[in-house]
């Protein structure tokens, strides 16, 4: 077992005066003094002044090293606490989030029957009894509420799978066919995964969206001609890379400024929404990721994103 | 034509009255129960045309009661509705599929939209 730096130095430090003050006792110092007057030999005196300076270079080695140690254990004190810090919020957001998920069960075993009754209600009652419009208001608030609801539950549950896995890898290793299947047989899709894992904090749905979206301009880059379609995949321990490109049309560098803002397209009306890079935009933020985007008009465009890779 | 024979698996009453009553209205037949504790019976199912049924409820819970349901009756059509608020209640829904419901919705369903989707399973 290999004995911590504190100890290694009190051992050294320990010794050190041991030996110095046995040297004391015995009077080595004058003993050696009295030796070099005697034989006038001033090697012995230069042998003494290295041992001195070896205990001295010695000494400031481990001071060095356990200052080092002080800091390394203060700075994992402090990412220790860190995690620490996440975790909590991570549970105070559980038990926020099953707090919220069971109000919003609640909440619509509730409305059903407020619902469902007053529409029975309603359906009973003749055309001009006055009780109508008040029935007909319950219900409206009813639904109202049951729309609170359904926005409590997503919000609930937005949040739970923010802390989510999802390996893009495998994605595009196993579904391989669902990712080729959006793509037209006039297009060559090559698809290269470089590495044996690339996890990512955005759920299946998420990144299958990213993929999809990504893919669709591609193909509609093309505008139904032949071309090449790539899918690239690499990650380091850090960093996860995938960049999709095209040899579509391209872009010009005035679209390219725009492309990733809500509603902005260049497709005809109907065609798109202009709202796909604008939501891979926001993924990727949420993560801490980044896009970023090369085009040349005539050539093709090229999609980077880059994710935080989850270890 | 003869009623149809509803099997109304509820927990909460008044969720339990209110189908009733929707039920009733479209002249079908209706029995109740509070879970799926001795339900799933070849004599329980044998007048039983569609059984509806809550997830989550205390005693016997609908996935299993669906899952017991299809061990004995593969057609008898069965529909699936939970309250939802929870993460793994897609996963329910999802899972009421999976085990052999016919259809799976989110309460508050509308009662019109349920009784379609009985008669479309049954007719």
């Amino acid at each position: 077992m290999r004995h911590s730096i504190f100890f290694r130095a009190f051992v050294f430090v320990g010794f050190s005066f041991g030996l110095a003050a046995f040297l004391i006792s015995v009077e080595a110092y004058e003993a050696v003094f009295e030796f070099t007057r005697t034989h006038e030999n001033w090697e012995l005196d230069e042998l003494i002044l290295v041992a001195i300076a070896a205990f001295i270079s010695g000494t400031l080695w481990l001071v060095a090293e356990v200052y080092m140690k002080i800091l390394e254990v203060r700075s994992t004190a402090r990412e220790m606490q860190e995690k620490d810090r996440e975790l909590e919020l991570v549970k105070r957001q559980r038990a926020m989030n099953t707090l919220a998920g069971g109000l919003a069960h609640s909440g619509n075993n509730m409305l059903q029957p407020i619902l469902t009754l007053s529409r029975i209600s309603l359906k009973q009652l003749d055309d001009d009894h006055p009780v109508r419009s008040n029935l007909t208001r319950v219900i409206a608030v009813a639904e109202q509420a049951a729309e609170l609801f359904r926005n409590v539950d997503s919000f609930s549950r937005e949040h739970v799978e923010s802390i989510d896995q999802t390996d893009i890898a495998k994605i595009l290793n196993s579904n391989m066919n669902v990712v080729s299947l959006s793509v037209p047989p006039s297009a060559d899709l090559d698809i290269k995964v470089n590495c044996e894992t690339a996890k990512t904090a955005l759920n299946l749905p998420e990144i299958t969206d990213i993929l999809l979206v990504l893919l669709s301009n591609a193909v509609d880059s093309l505008e139904g001609h032949a071309g090449q379609i790539s899918i690239e995949l690499d990650a380091d321990p850090d960093r996860i890379t995938l960049t999709v490109s095209d040899t579509g049309h391209g872009m010009t560098a005035d679209v390219l400024e725009h492309i990733t803002e809500p509603f902005f397209t260049t497709k005809q009306p109907g065609a798109g929404t202009g709202l796909g890079l604008y939501i891979i935009r926001s993924l990727v933020d949420r993560v801490g990721g980044d896009i970023s985007v090369e085009s040349e008009l005539g050539l093709g465009s090229k999609f980077t994103l880059r994710f935080p890779h989850l270890t | 034509m003869s009623k149809i024979n509803v099997l109304l698996v509820e927990d909460d009453k008044f969720v339990q009255h209110a189908f009733c009553l929707a039920f009733e209205m479209h002249g079908m037949n209706v029995r109740t129960a509070d879970n799926g504790l001795n339900l799933a019976t070849v004599e329980n199912l044998r007048e039983v045309d569609v059984v509806v049924t809550d997830i989550v409820m205390p005693e016997v819970e609908g996935l299993d009661l669906i899952q017991r349901i299809r061990a004995l009756s593969k057609s008898i059509p069965i529909i699936a509705i939970s309250g939802g608020g929870r993460k793994k209640d897609d996963a329910y829904l999802l899972n009421a599929r999976r085990f052999g419901a016919d259809a799976a919705f989110q309460k508050p369903v509308n009662e019109e939209e349920l009784v379609d989707k009985i008669k479309m399973l049954v007719l």
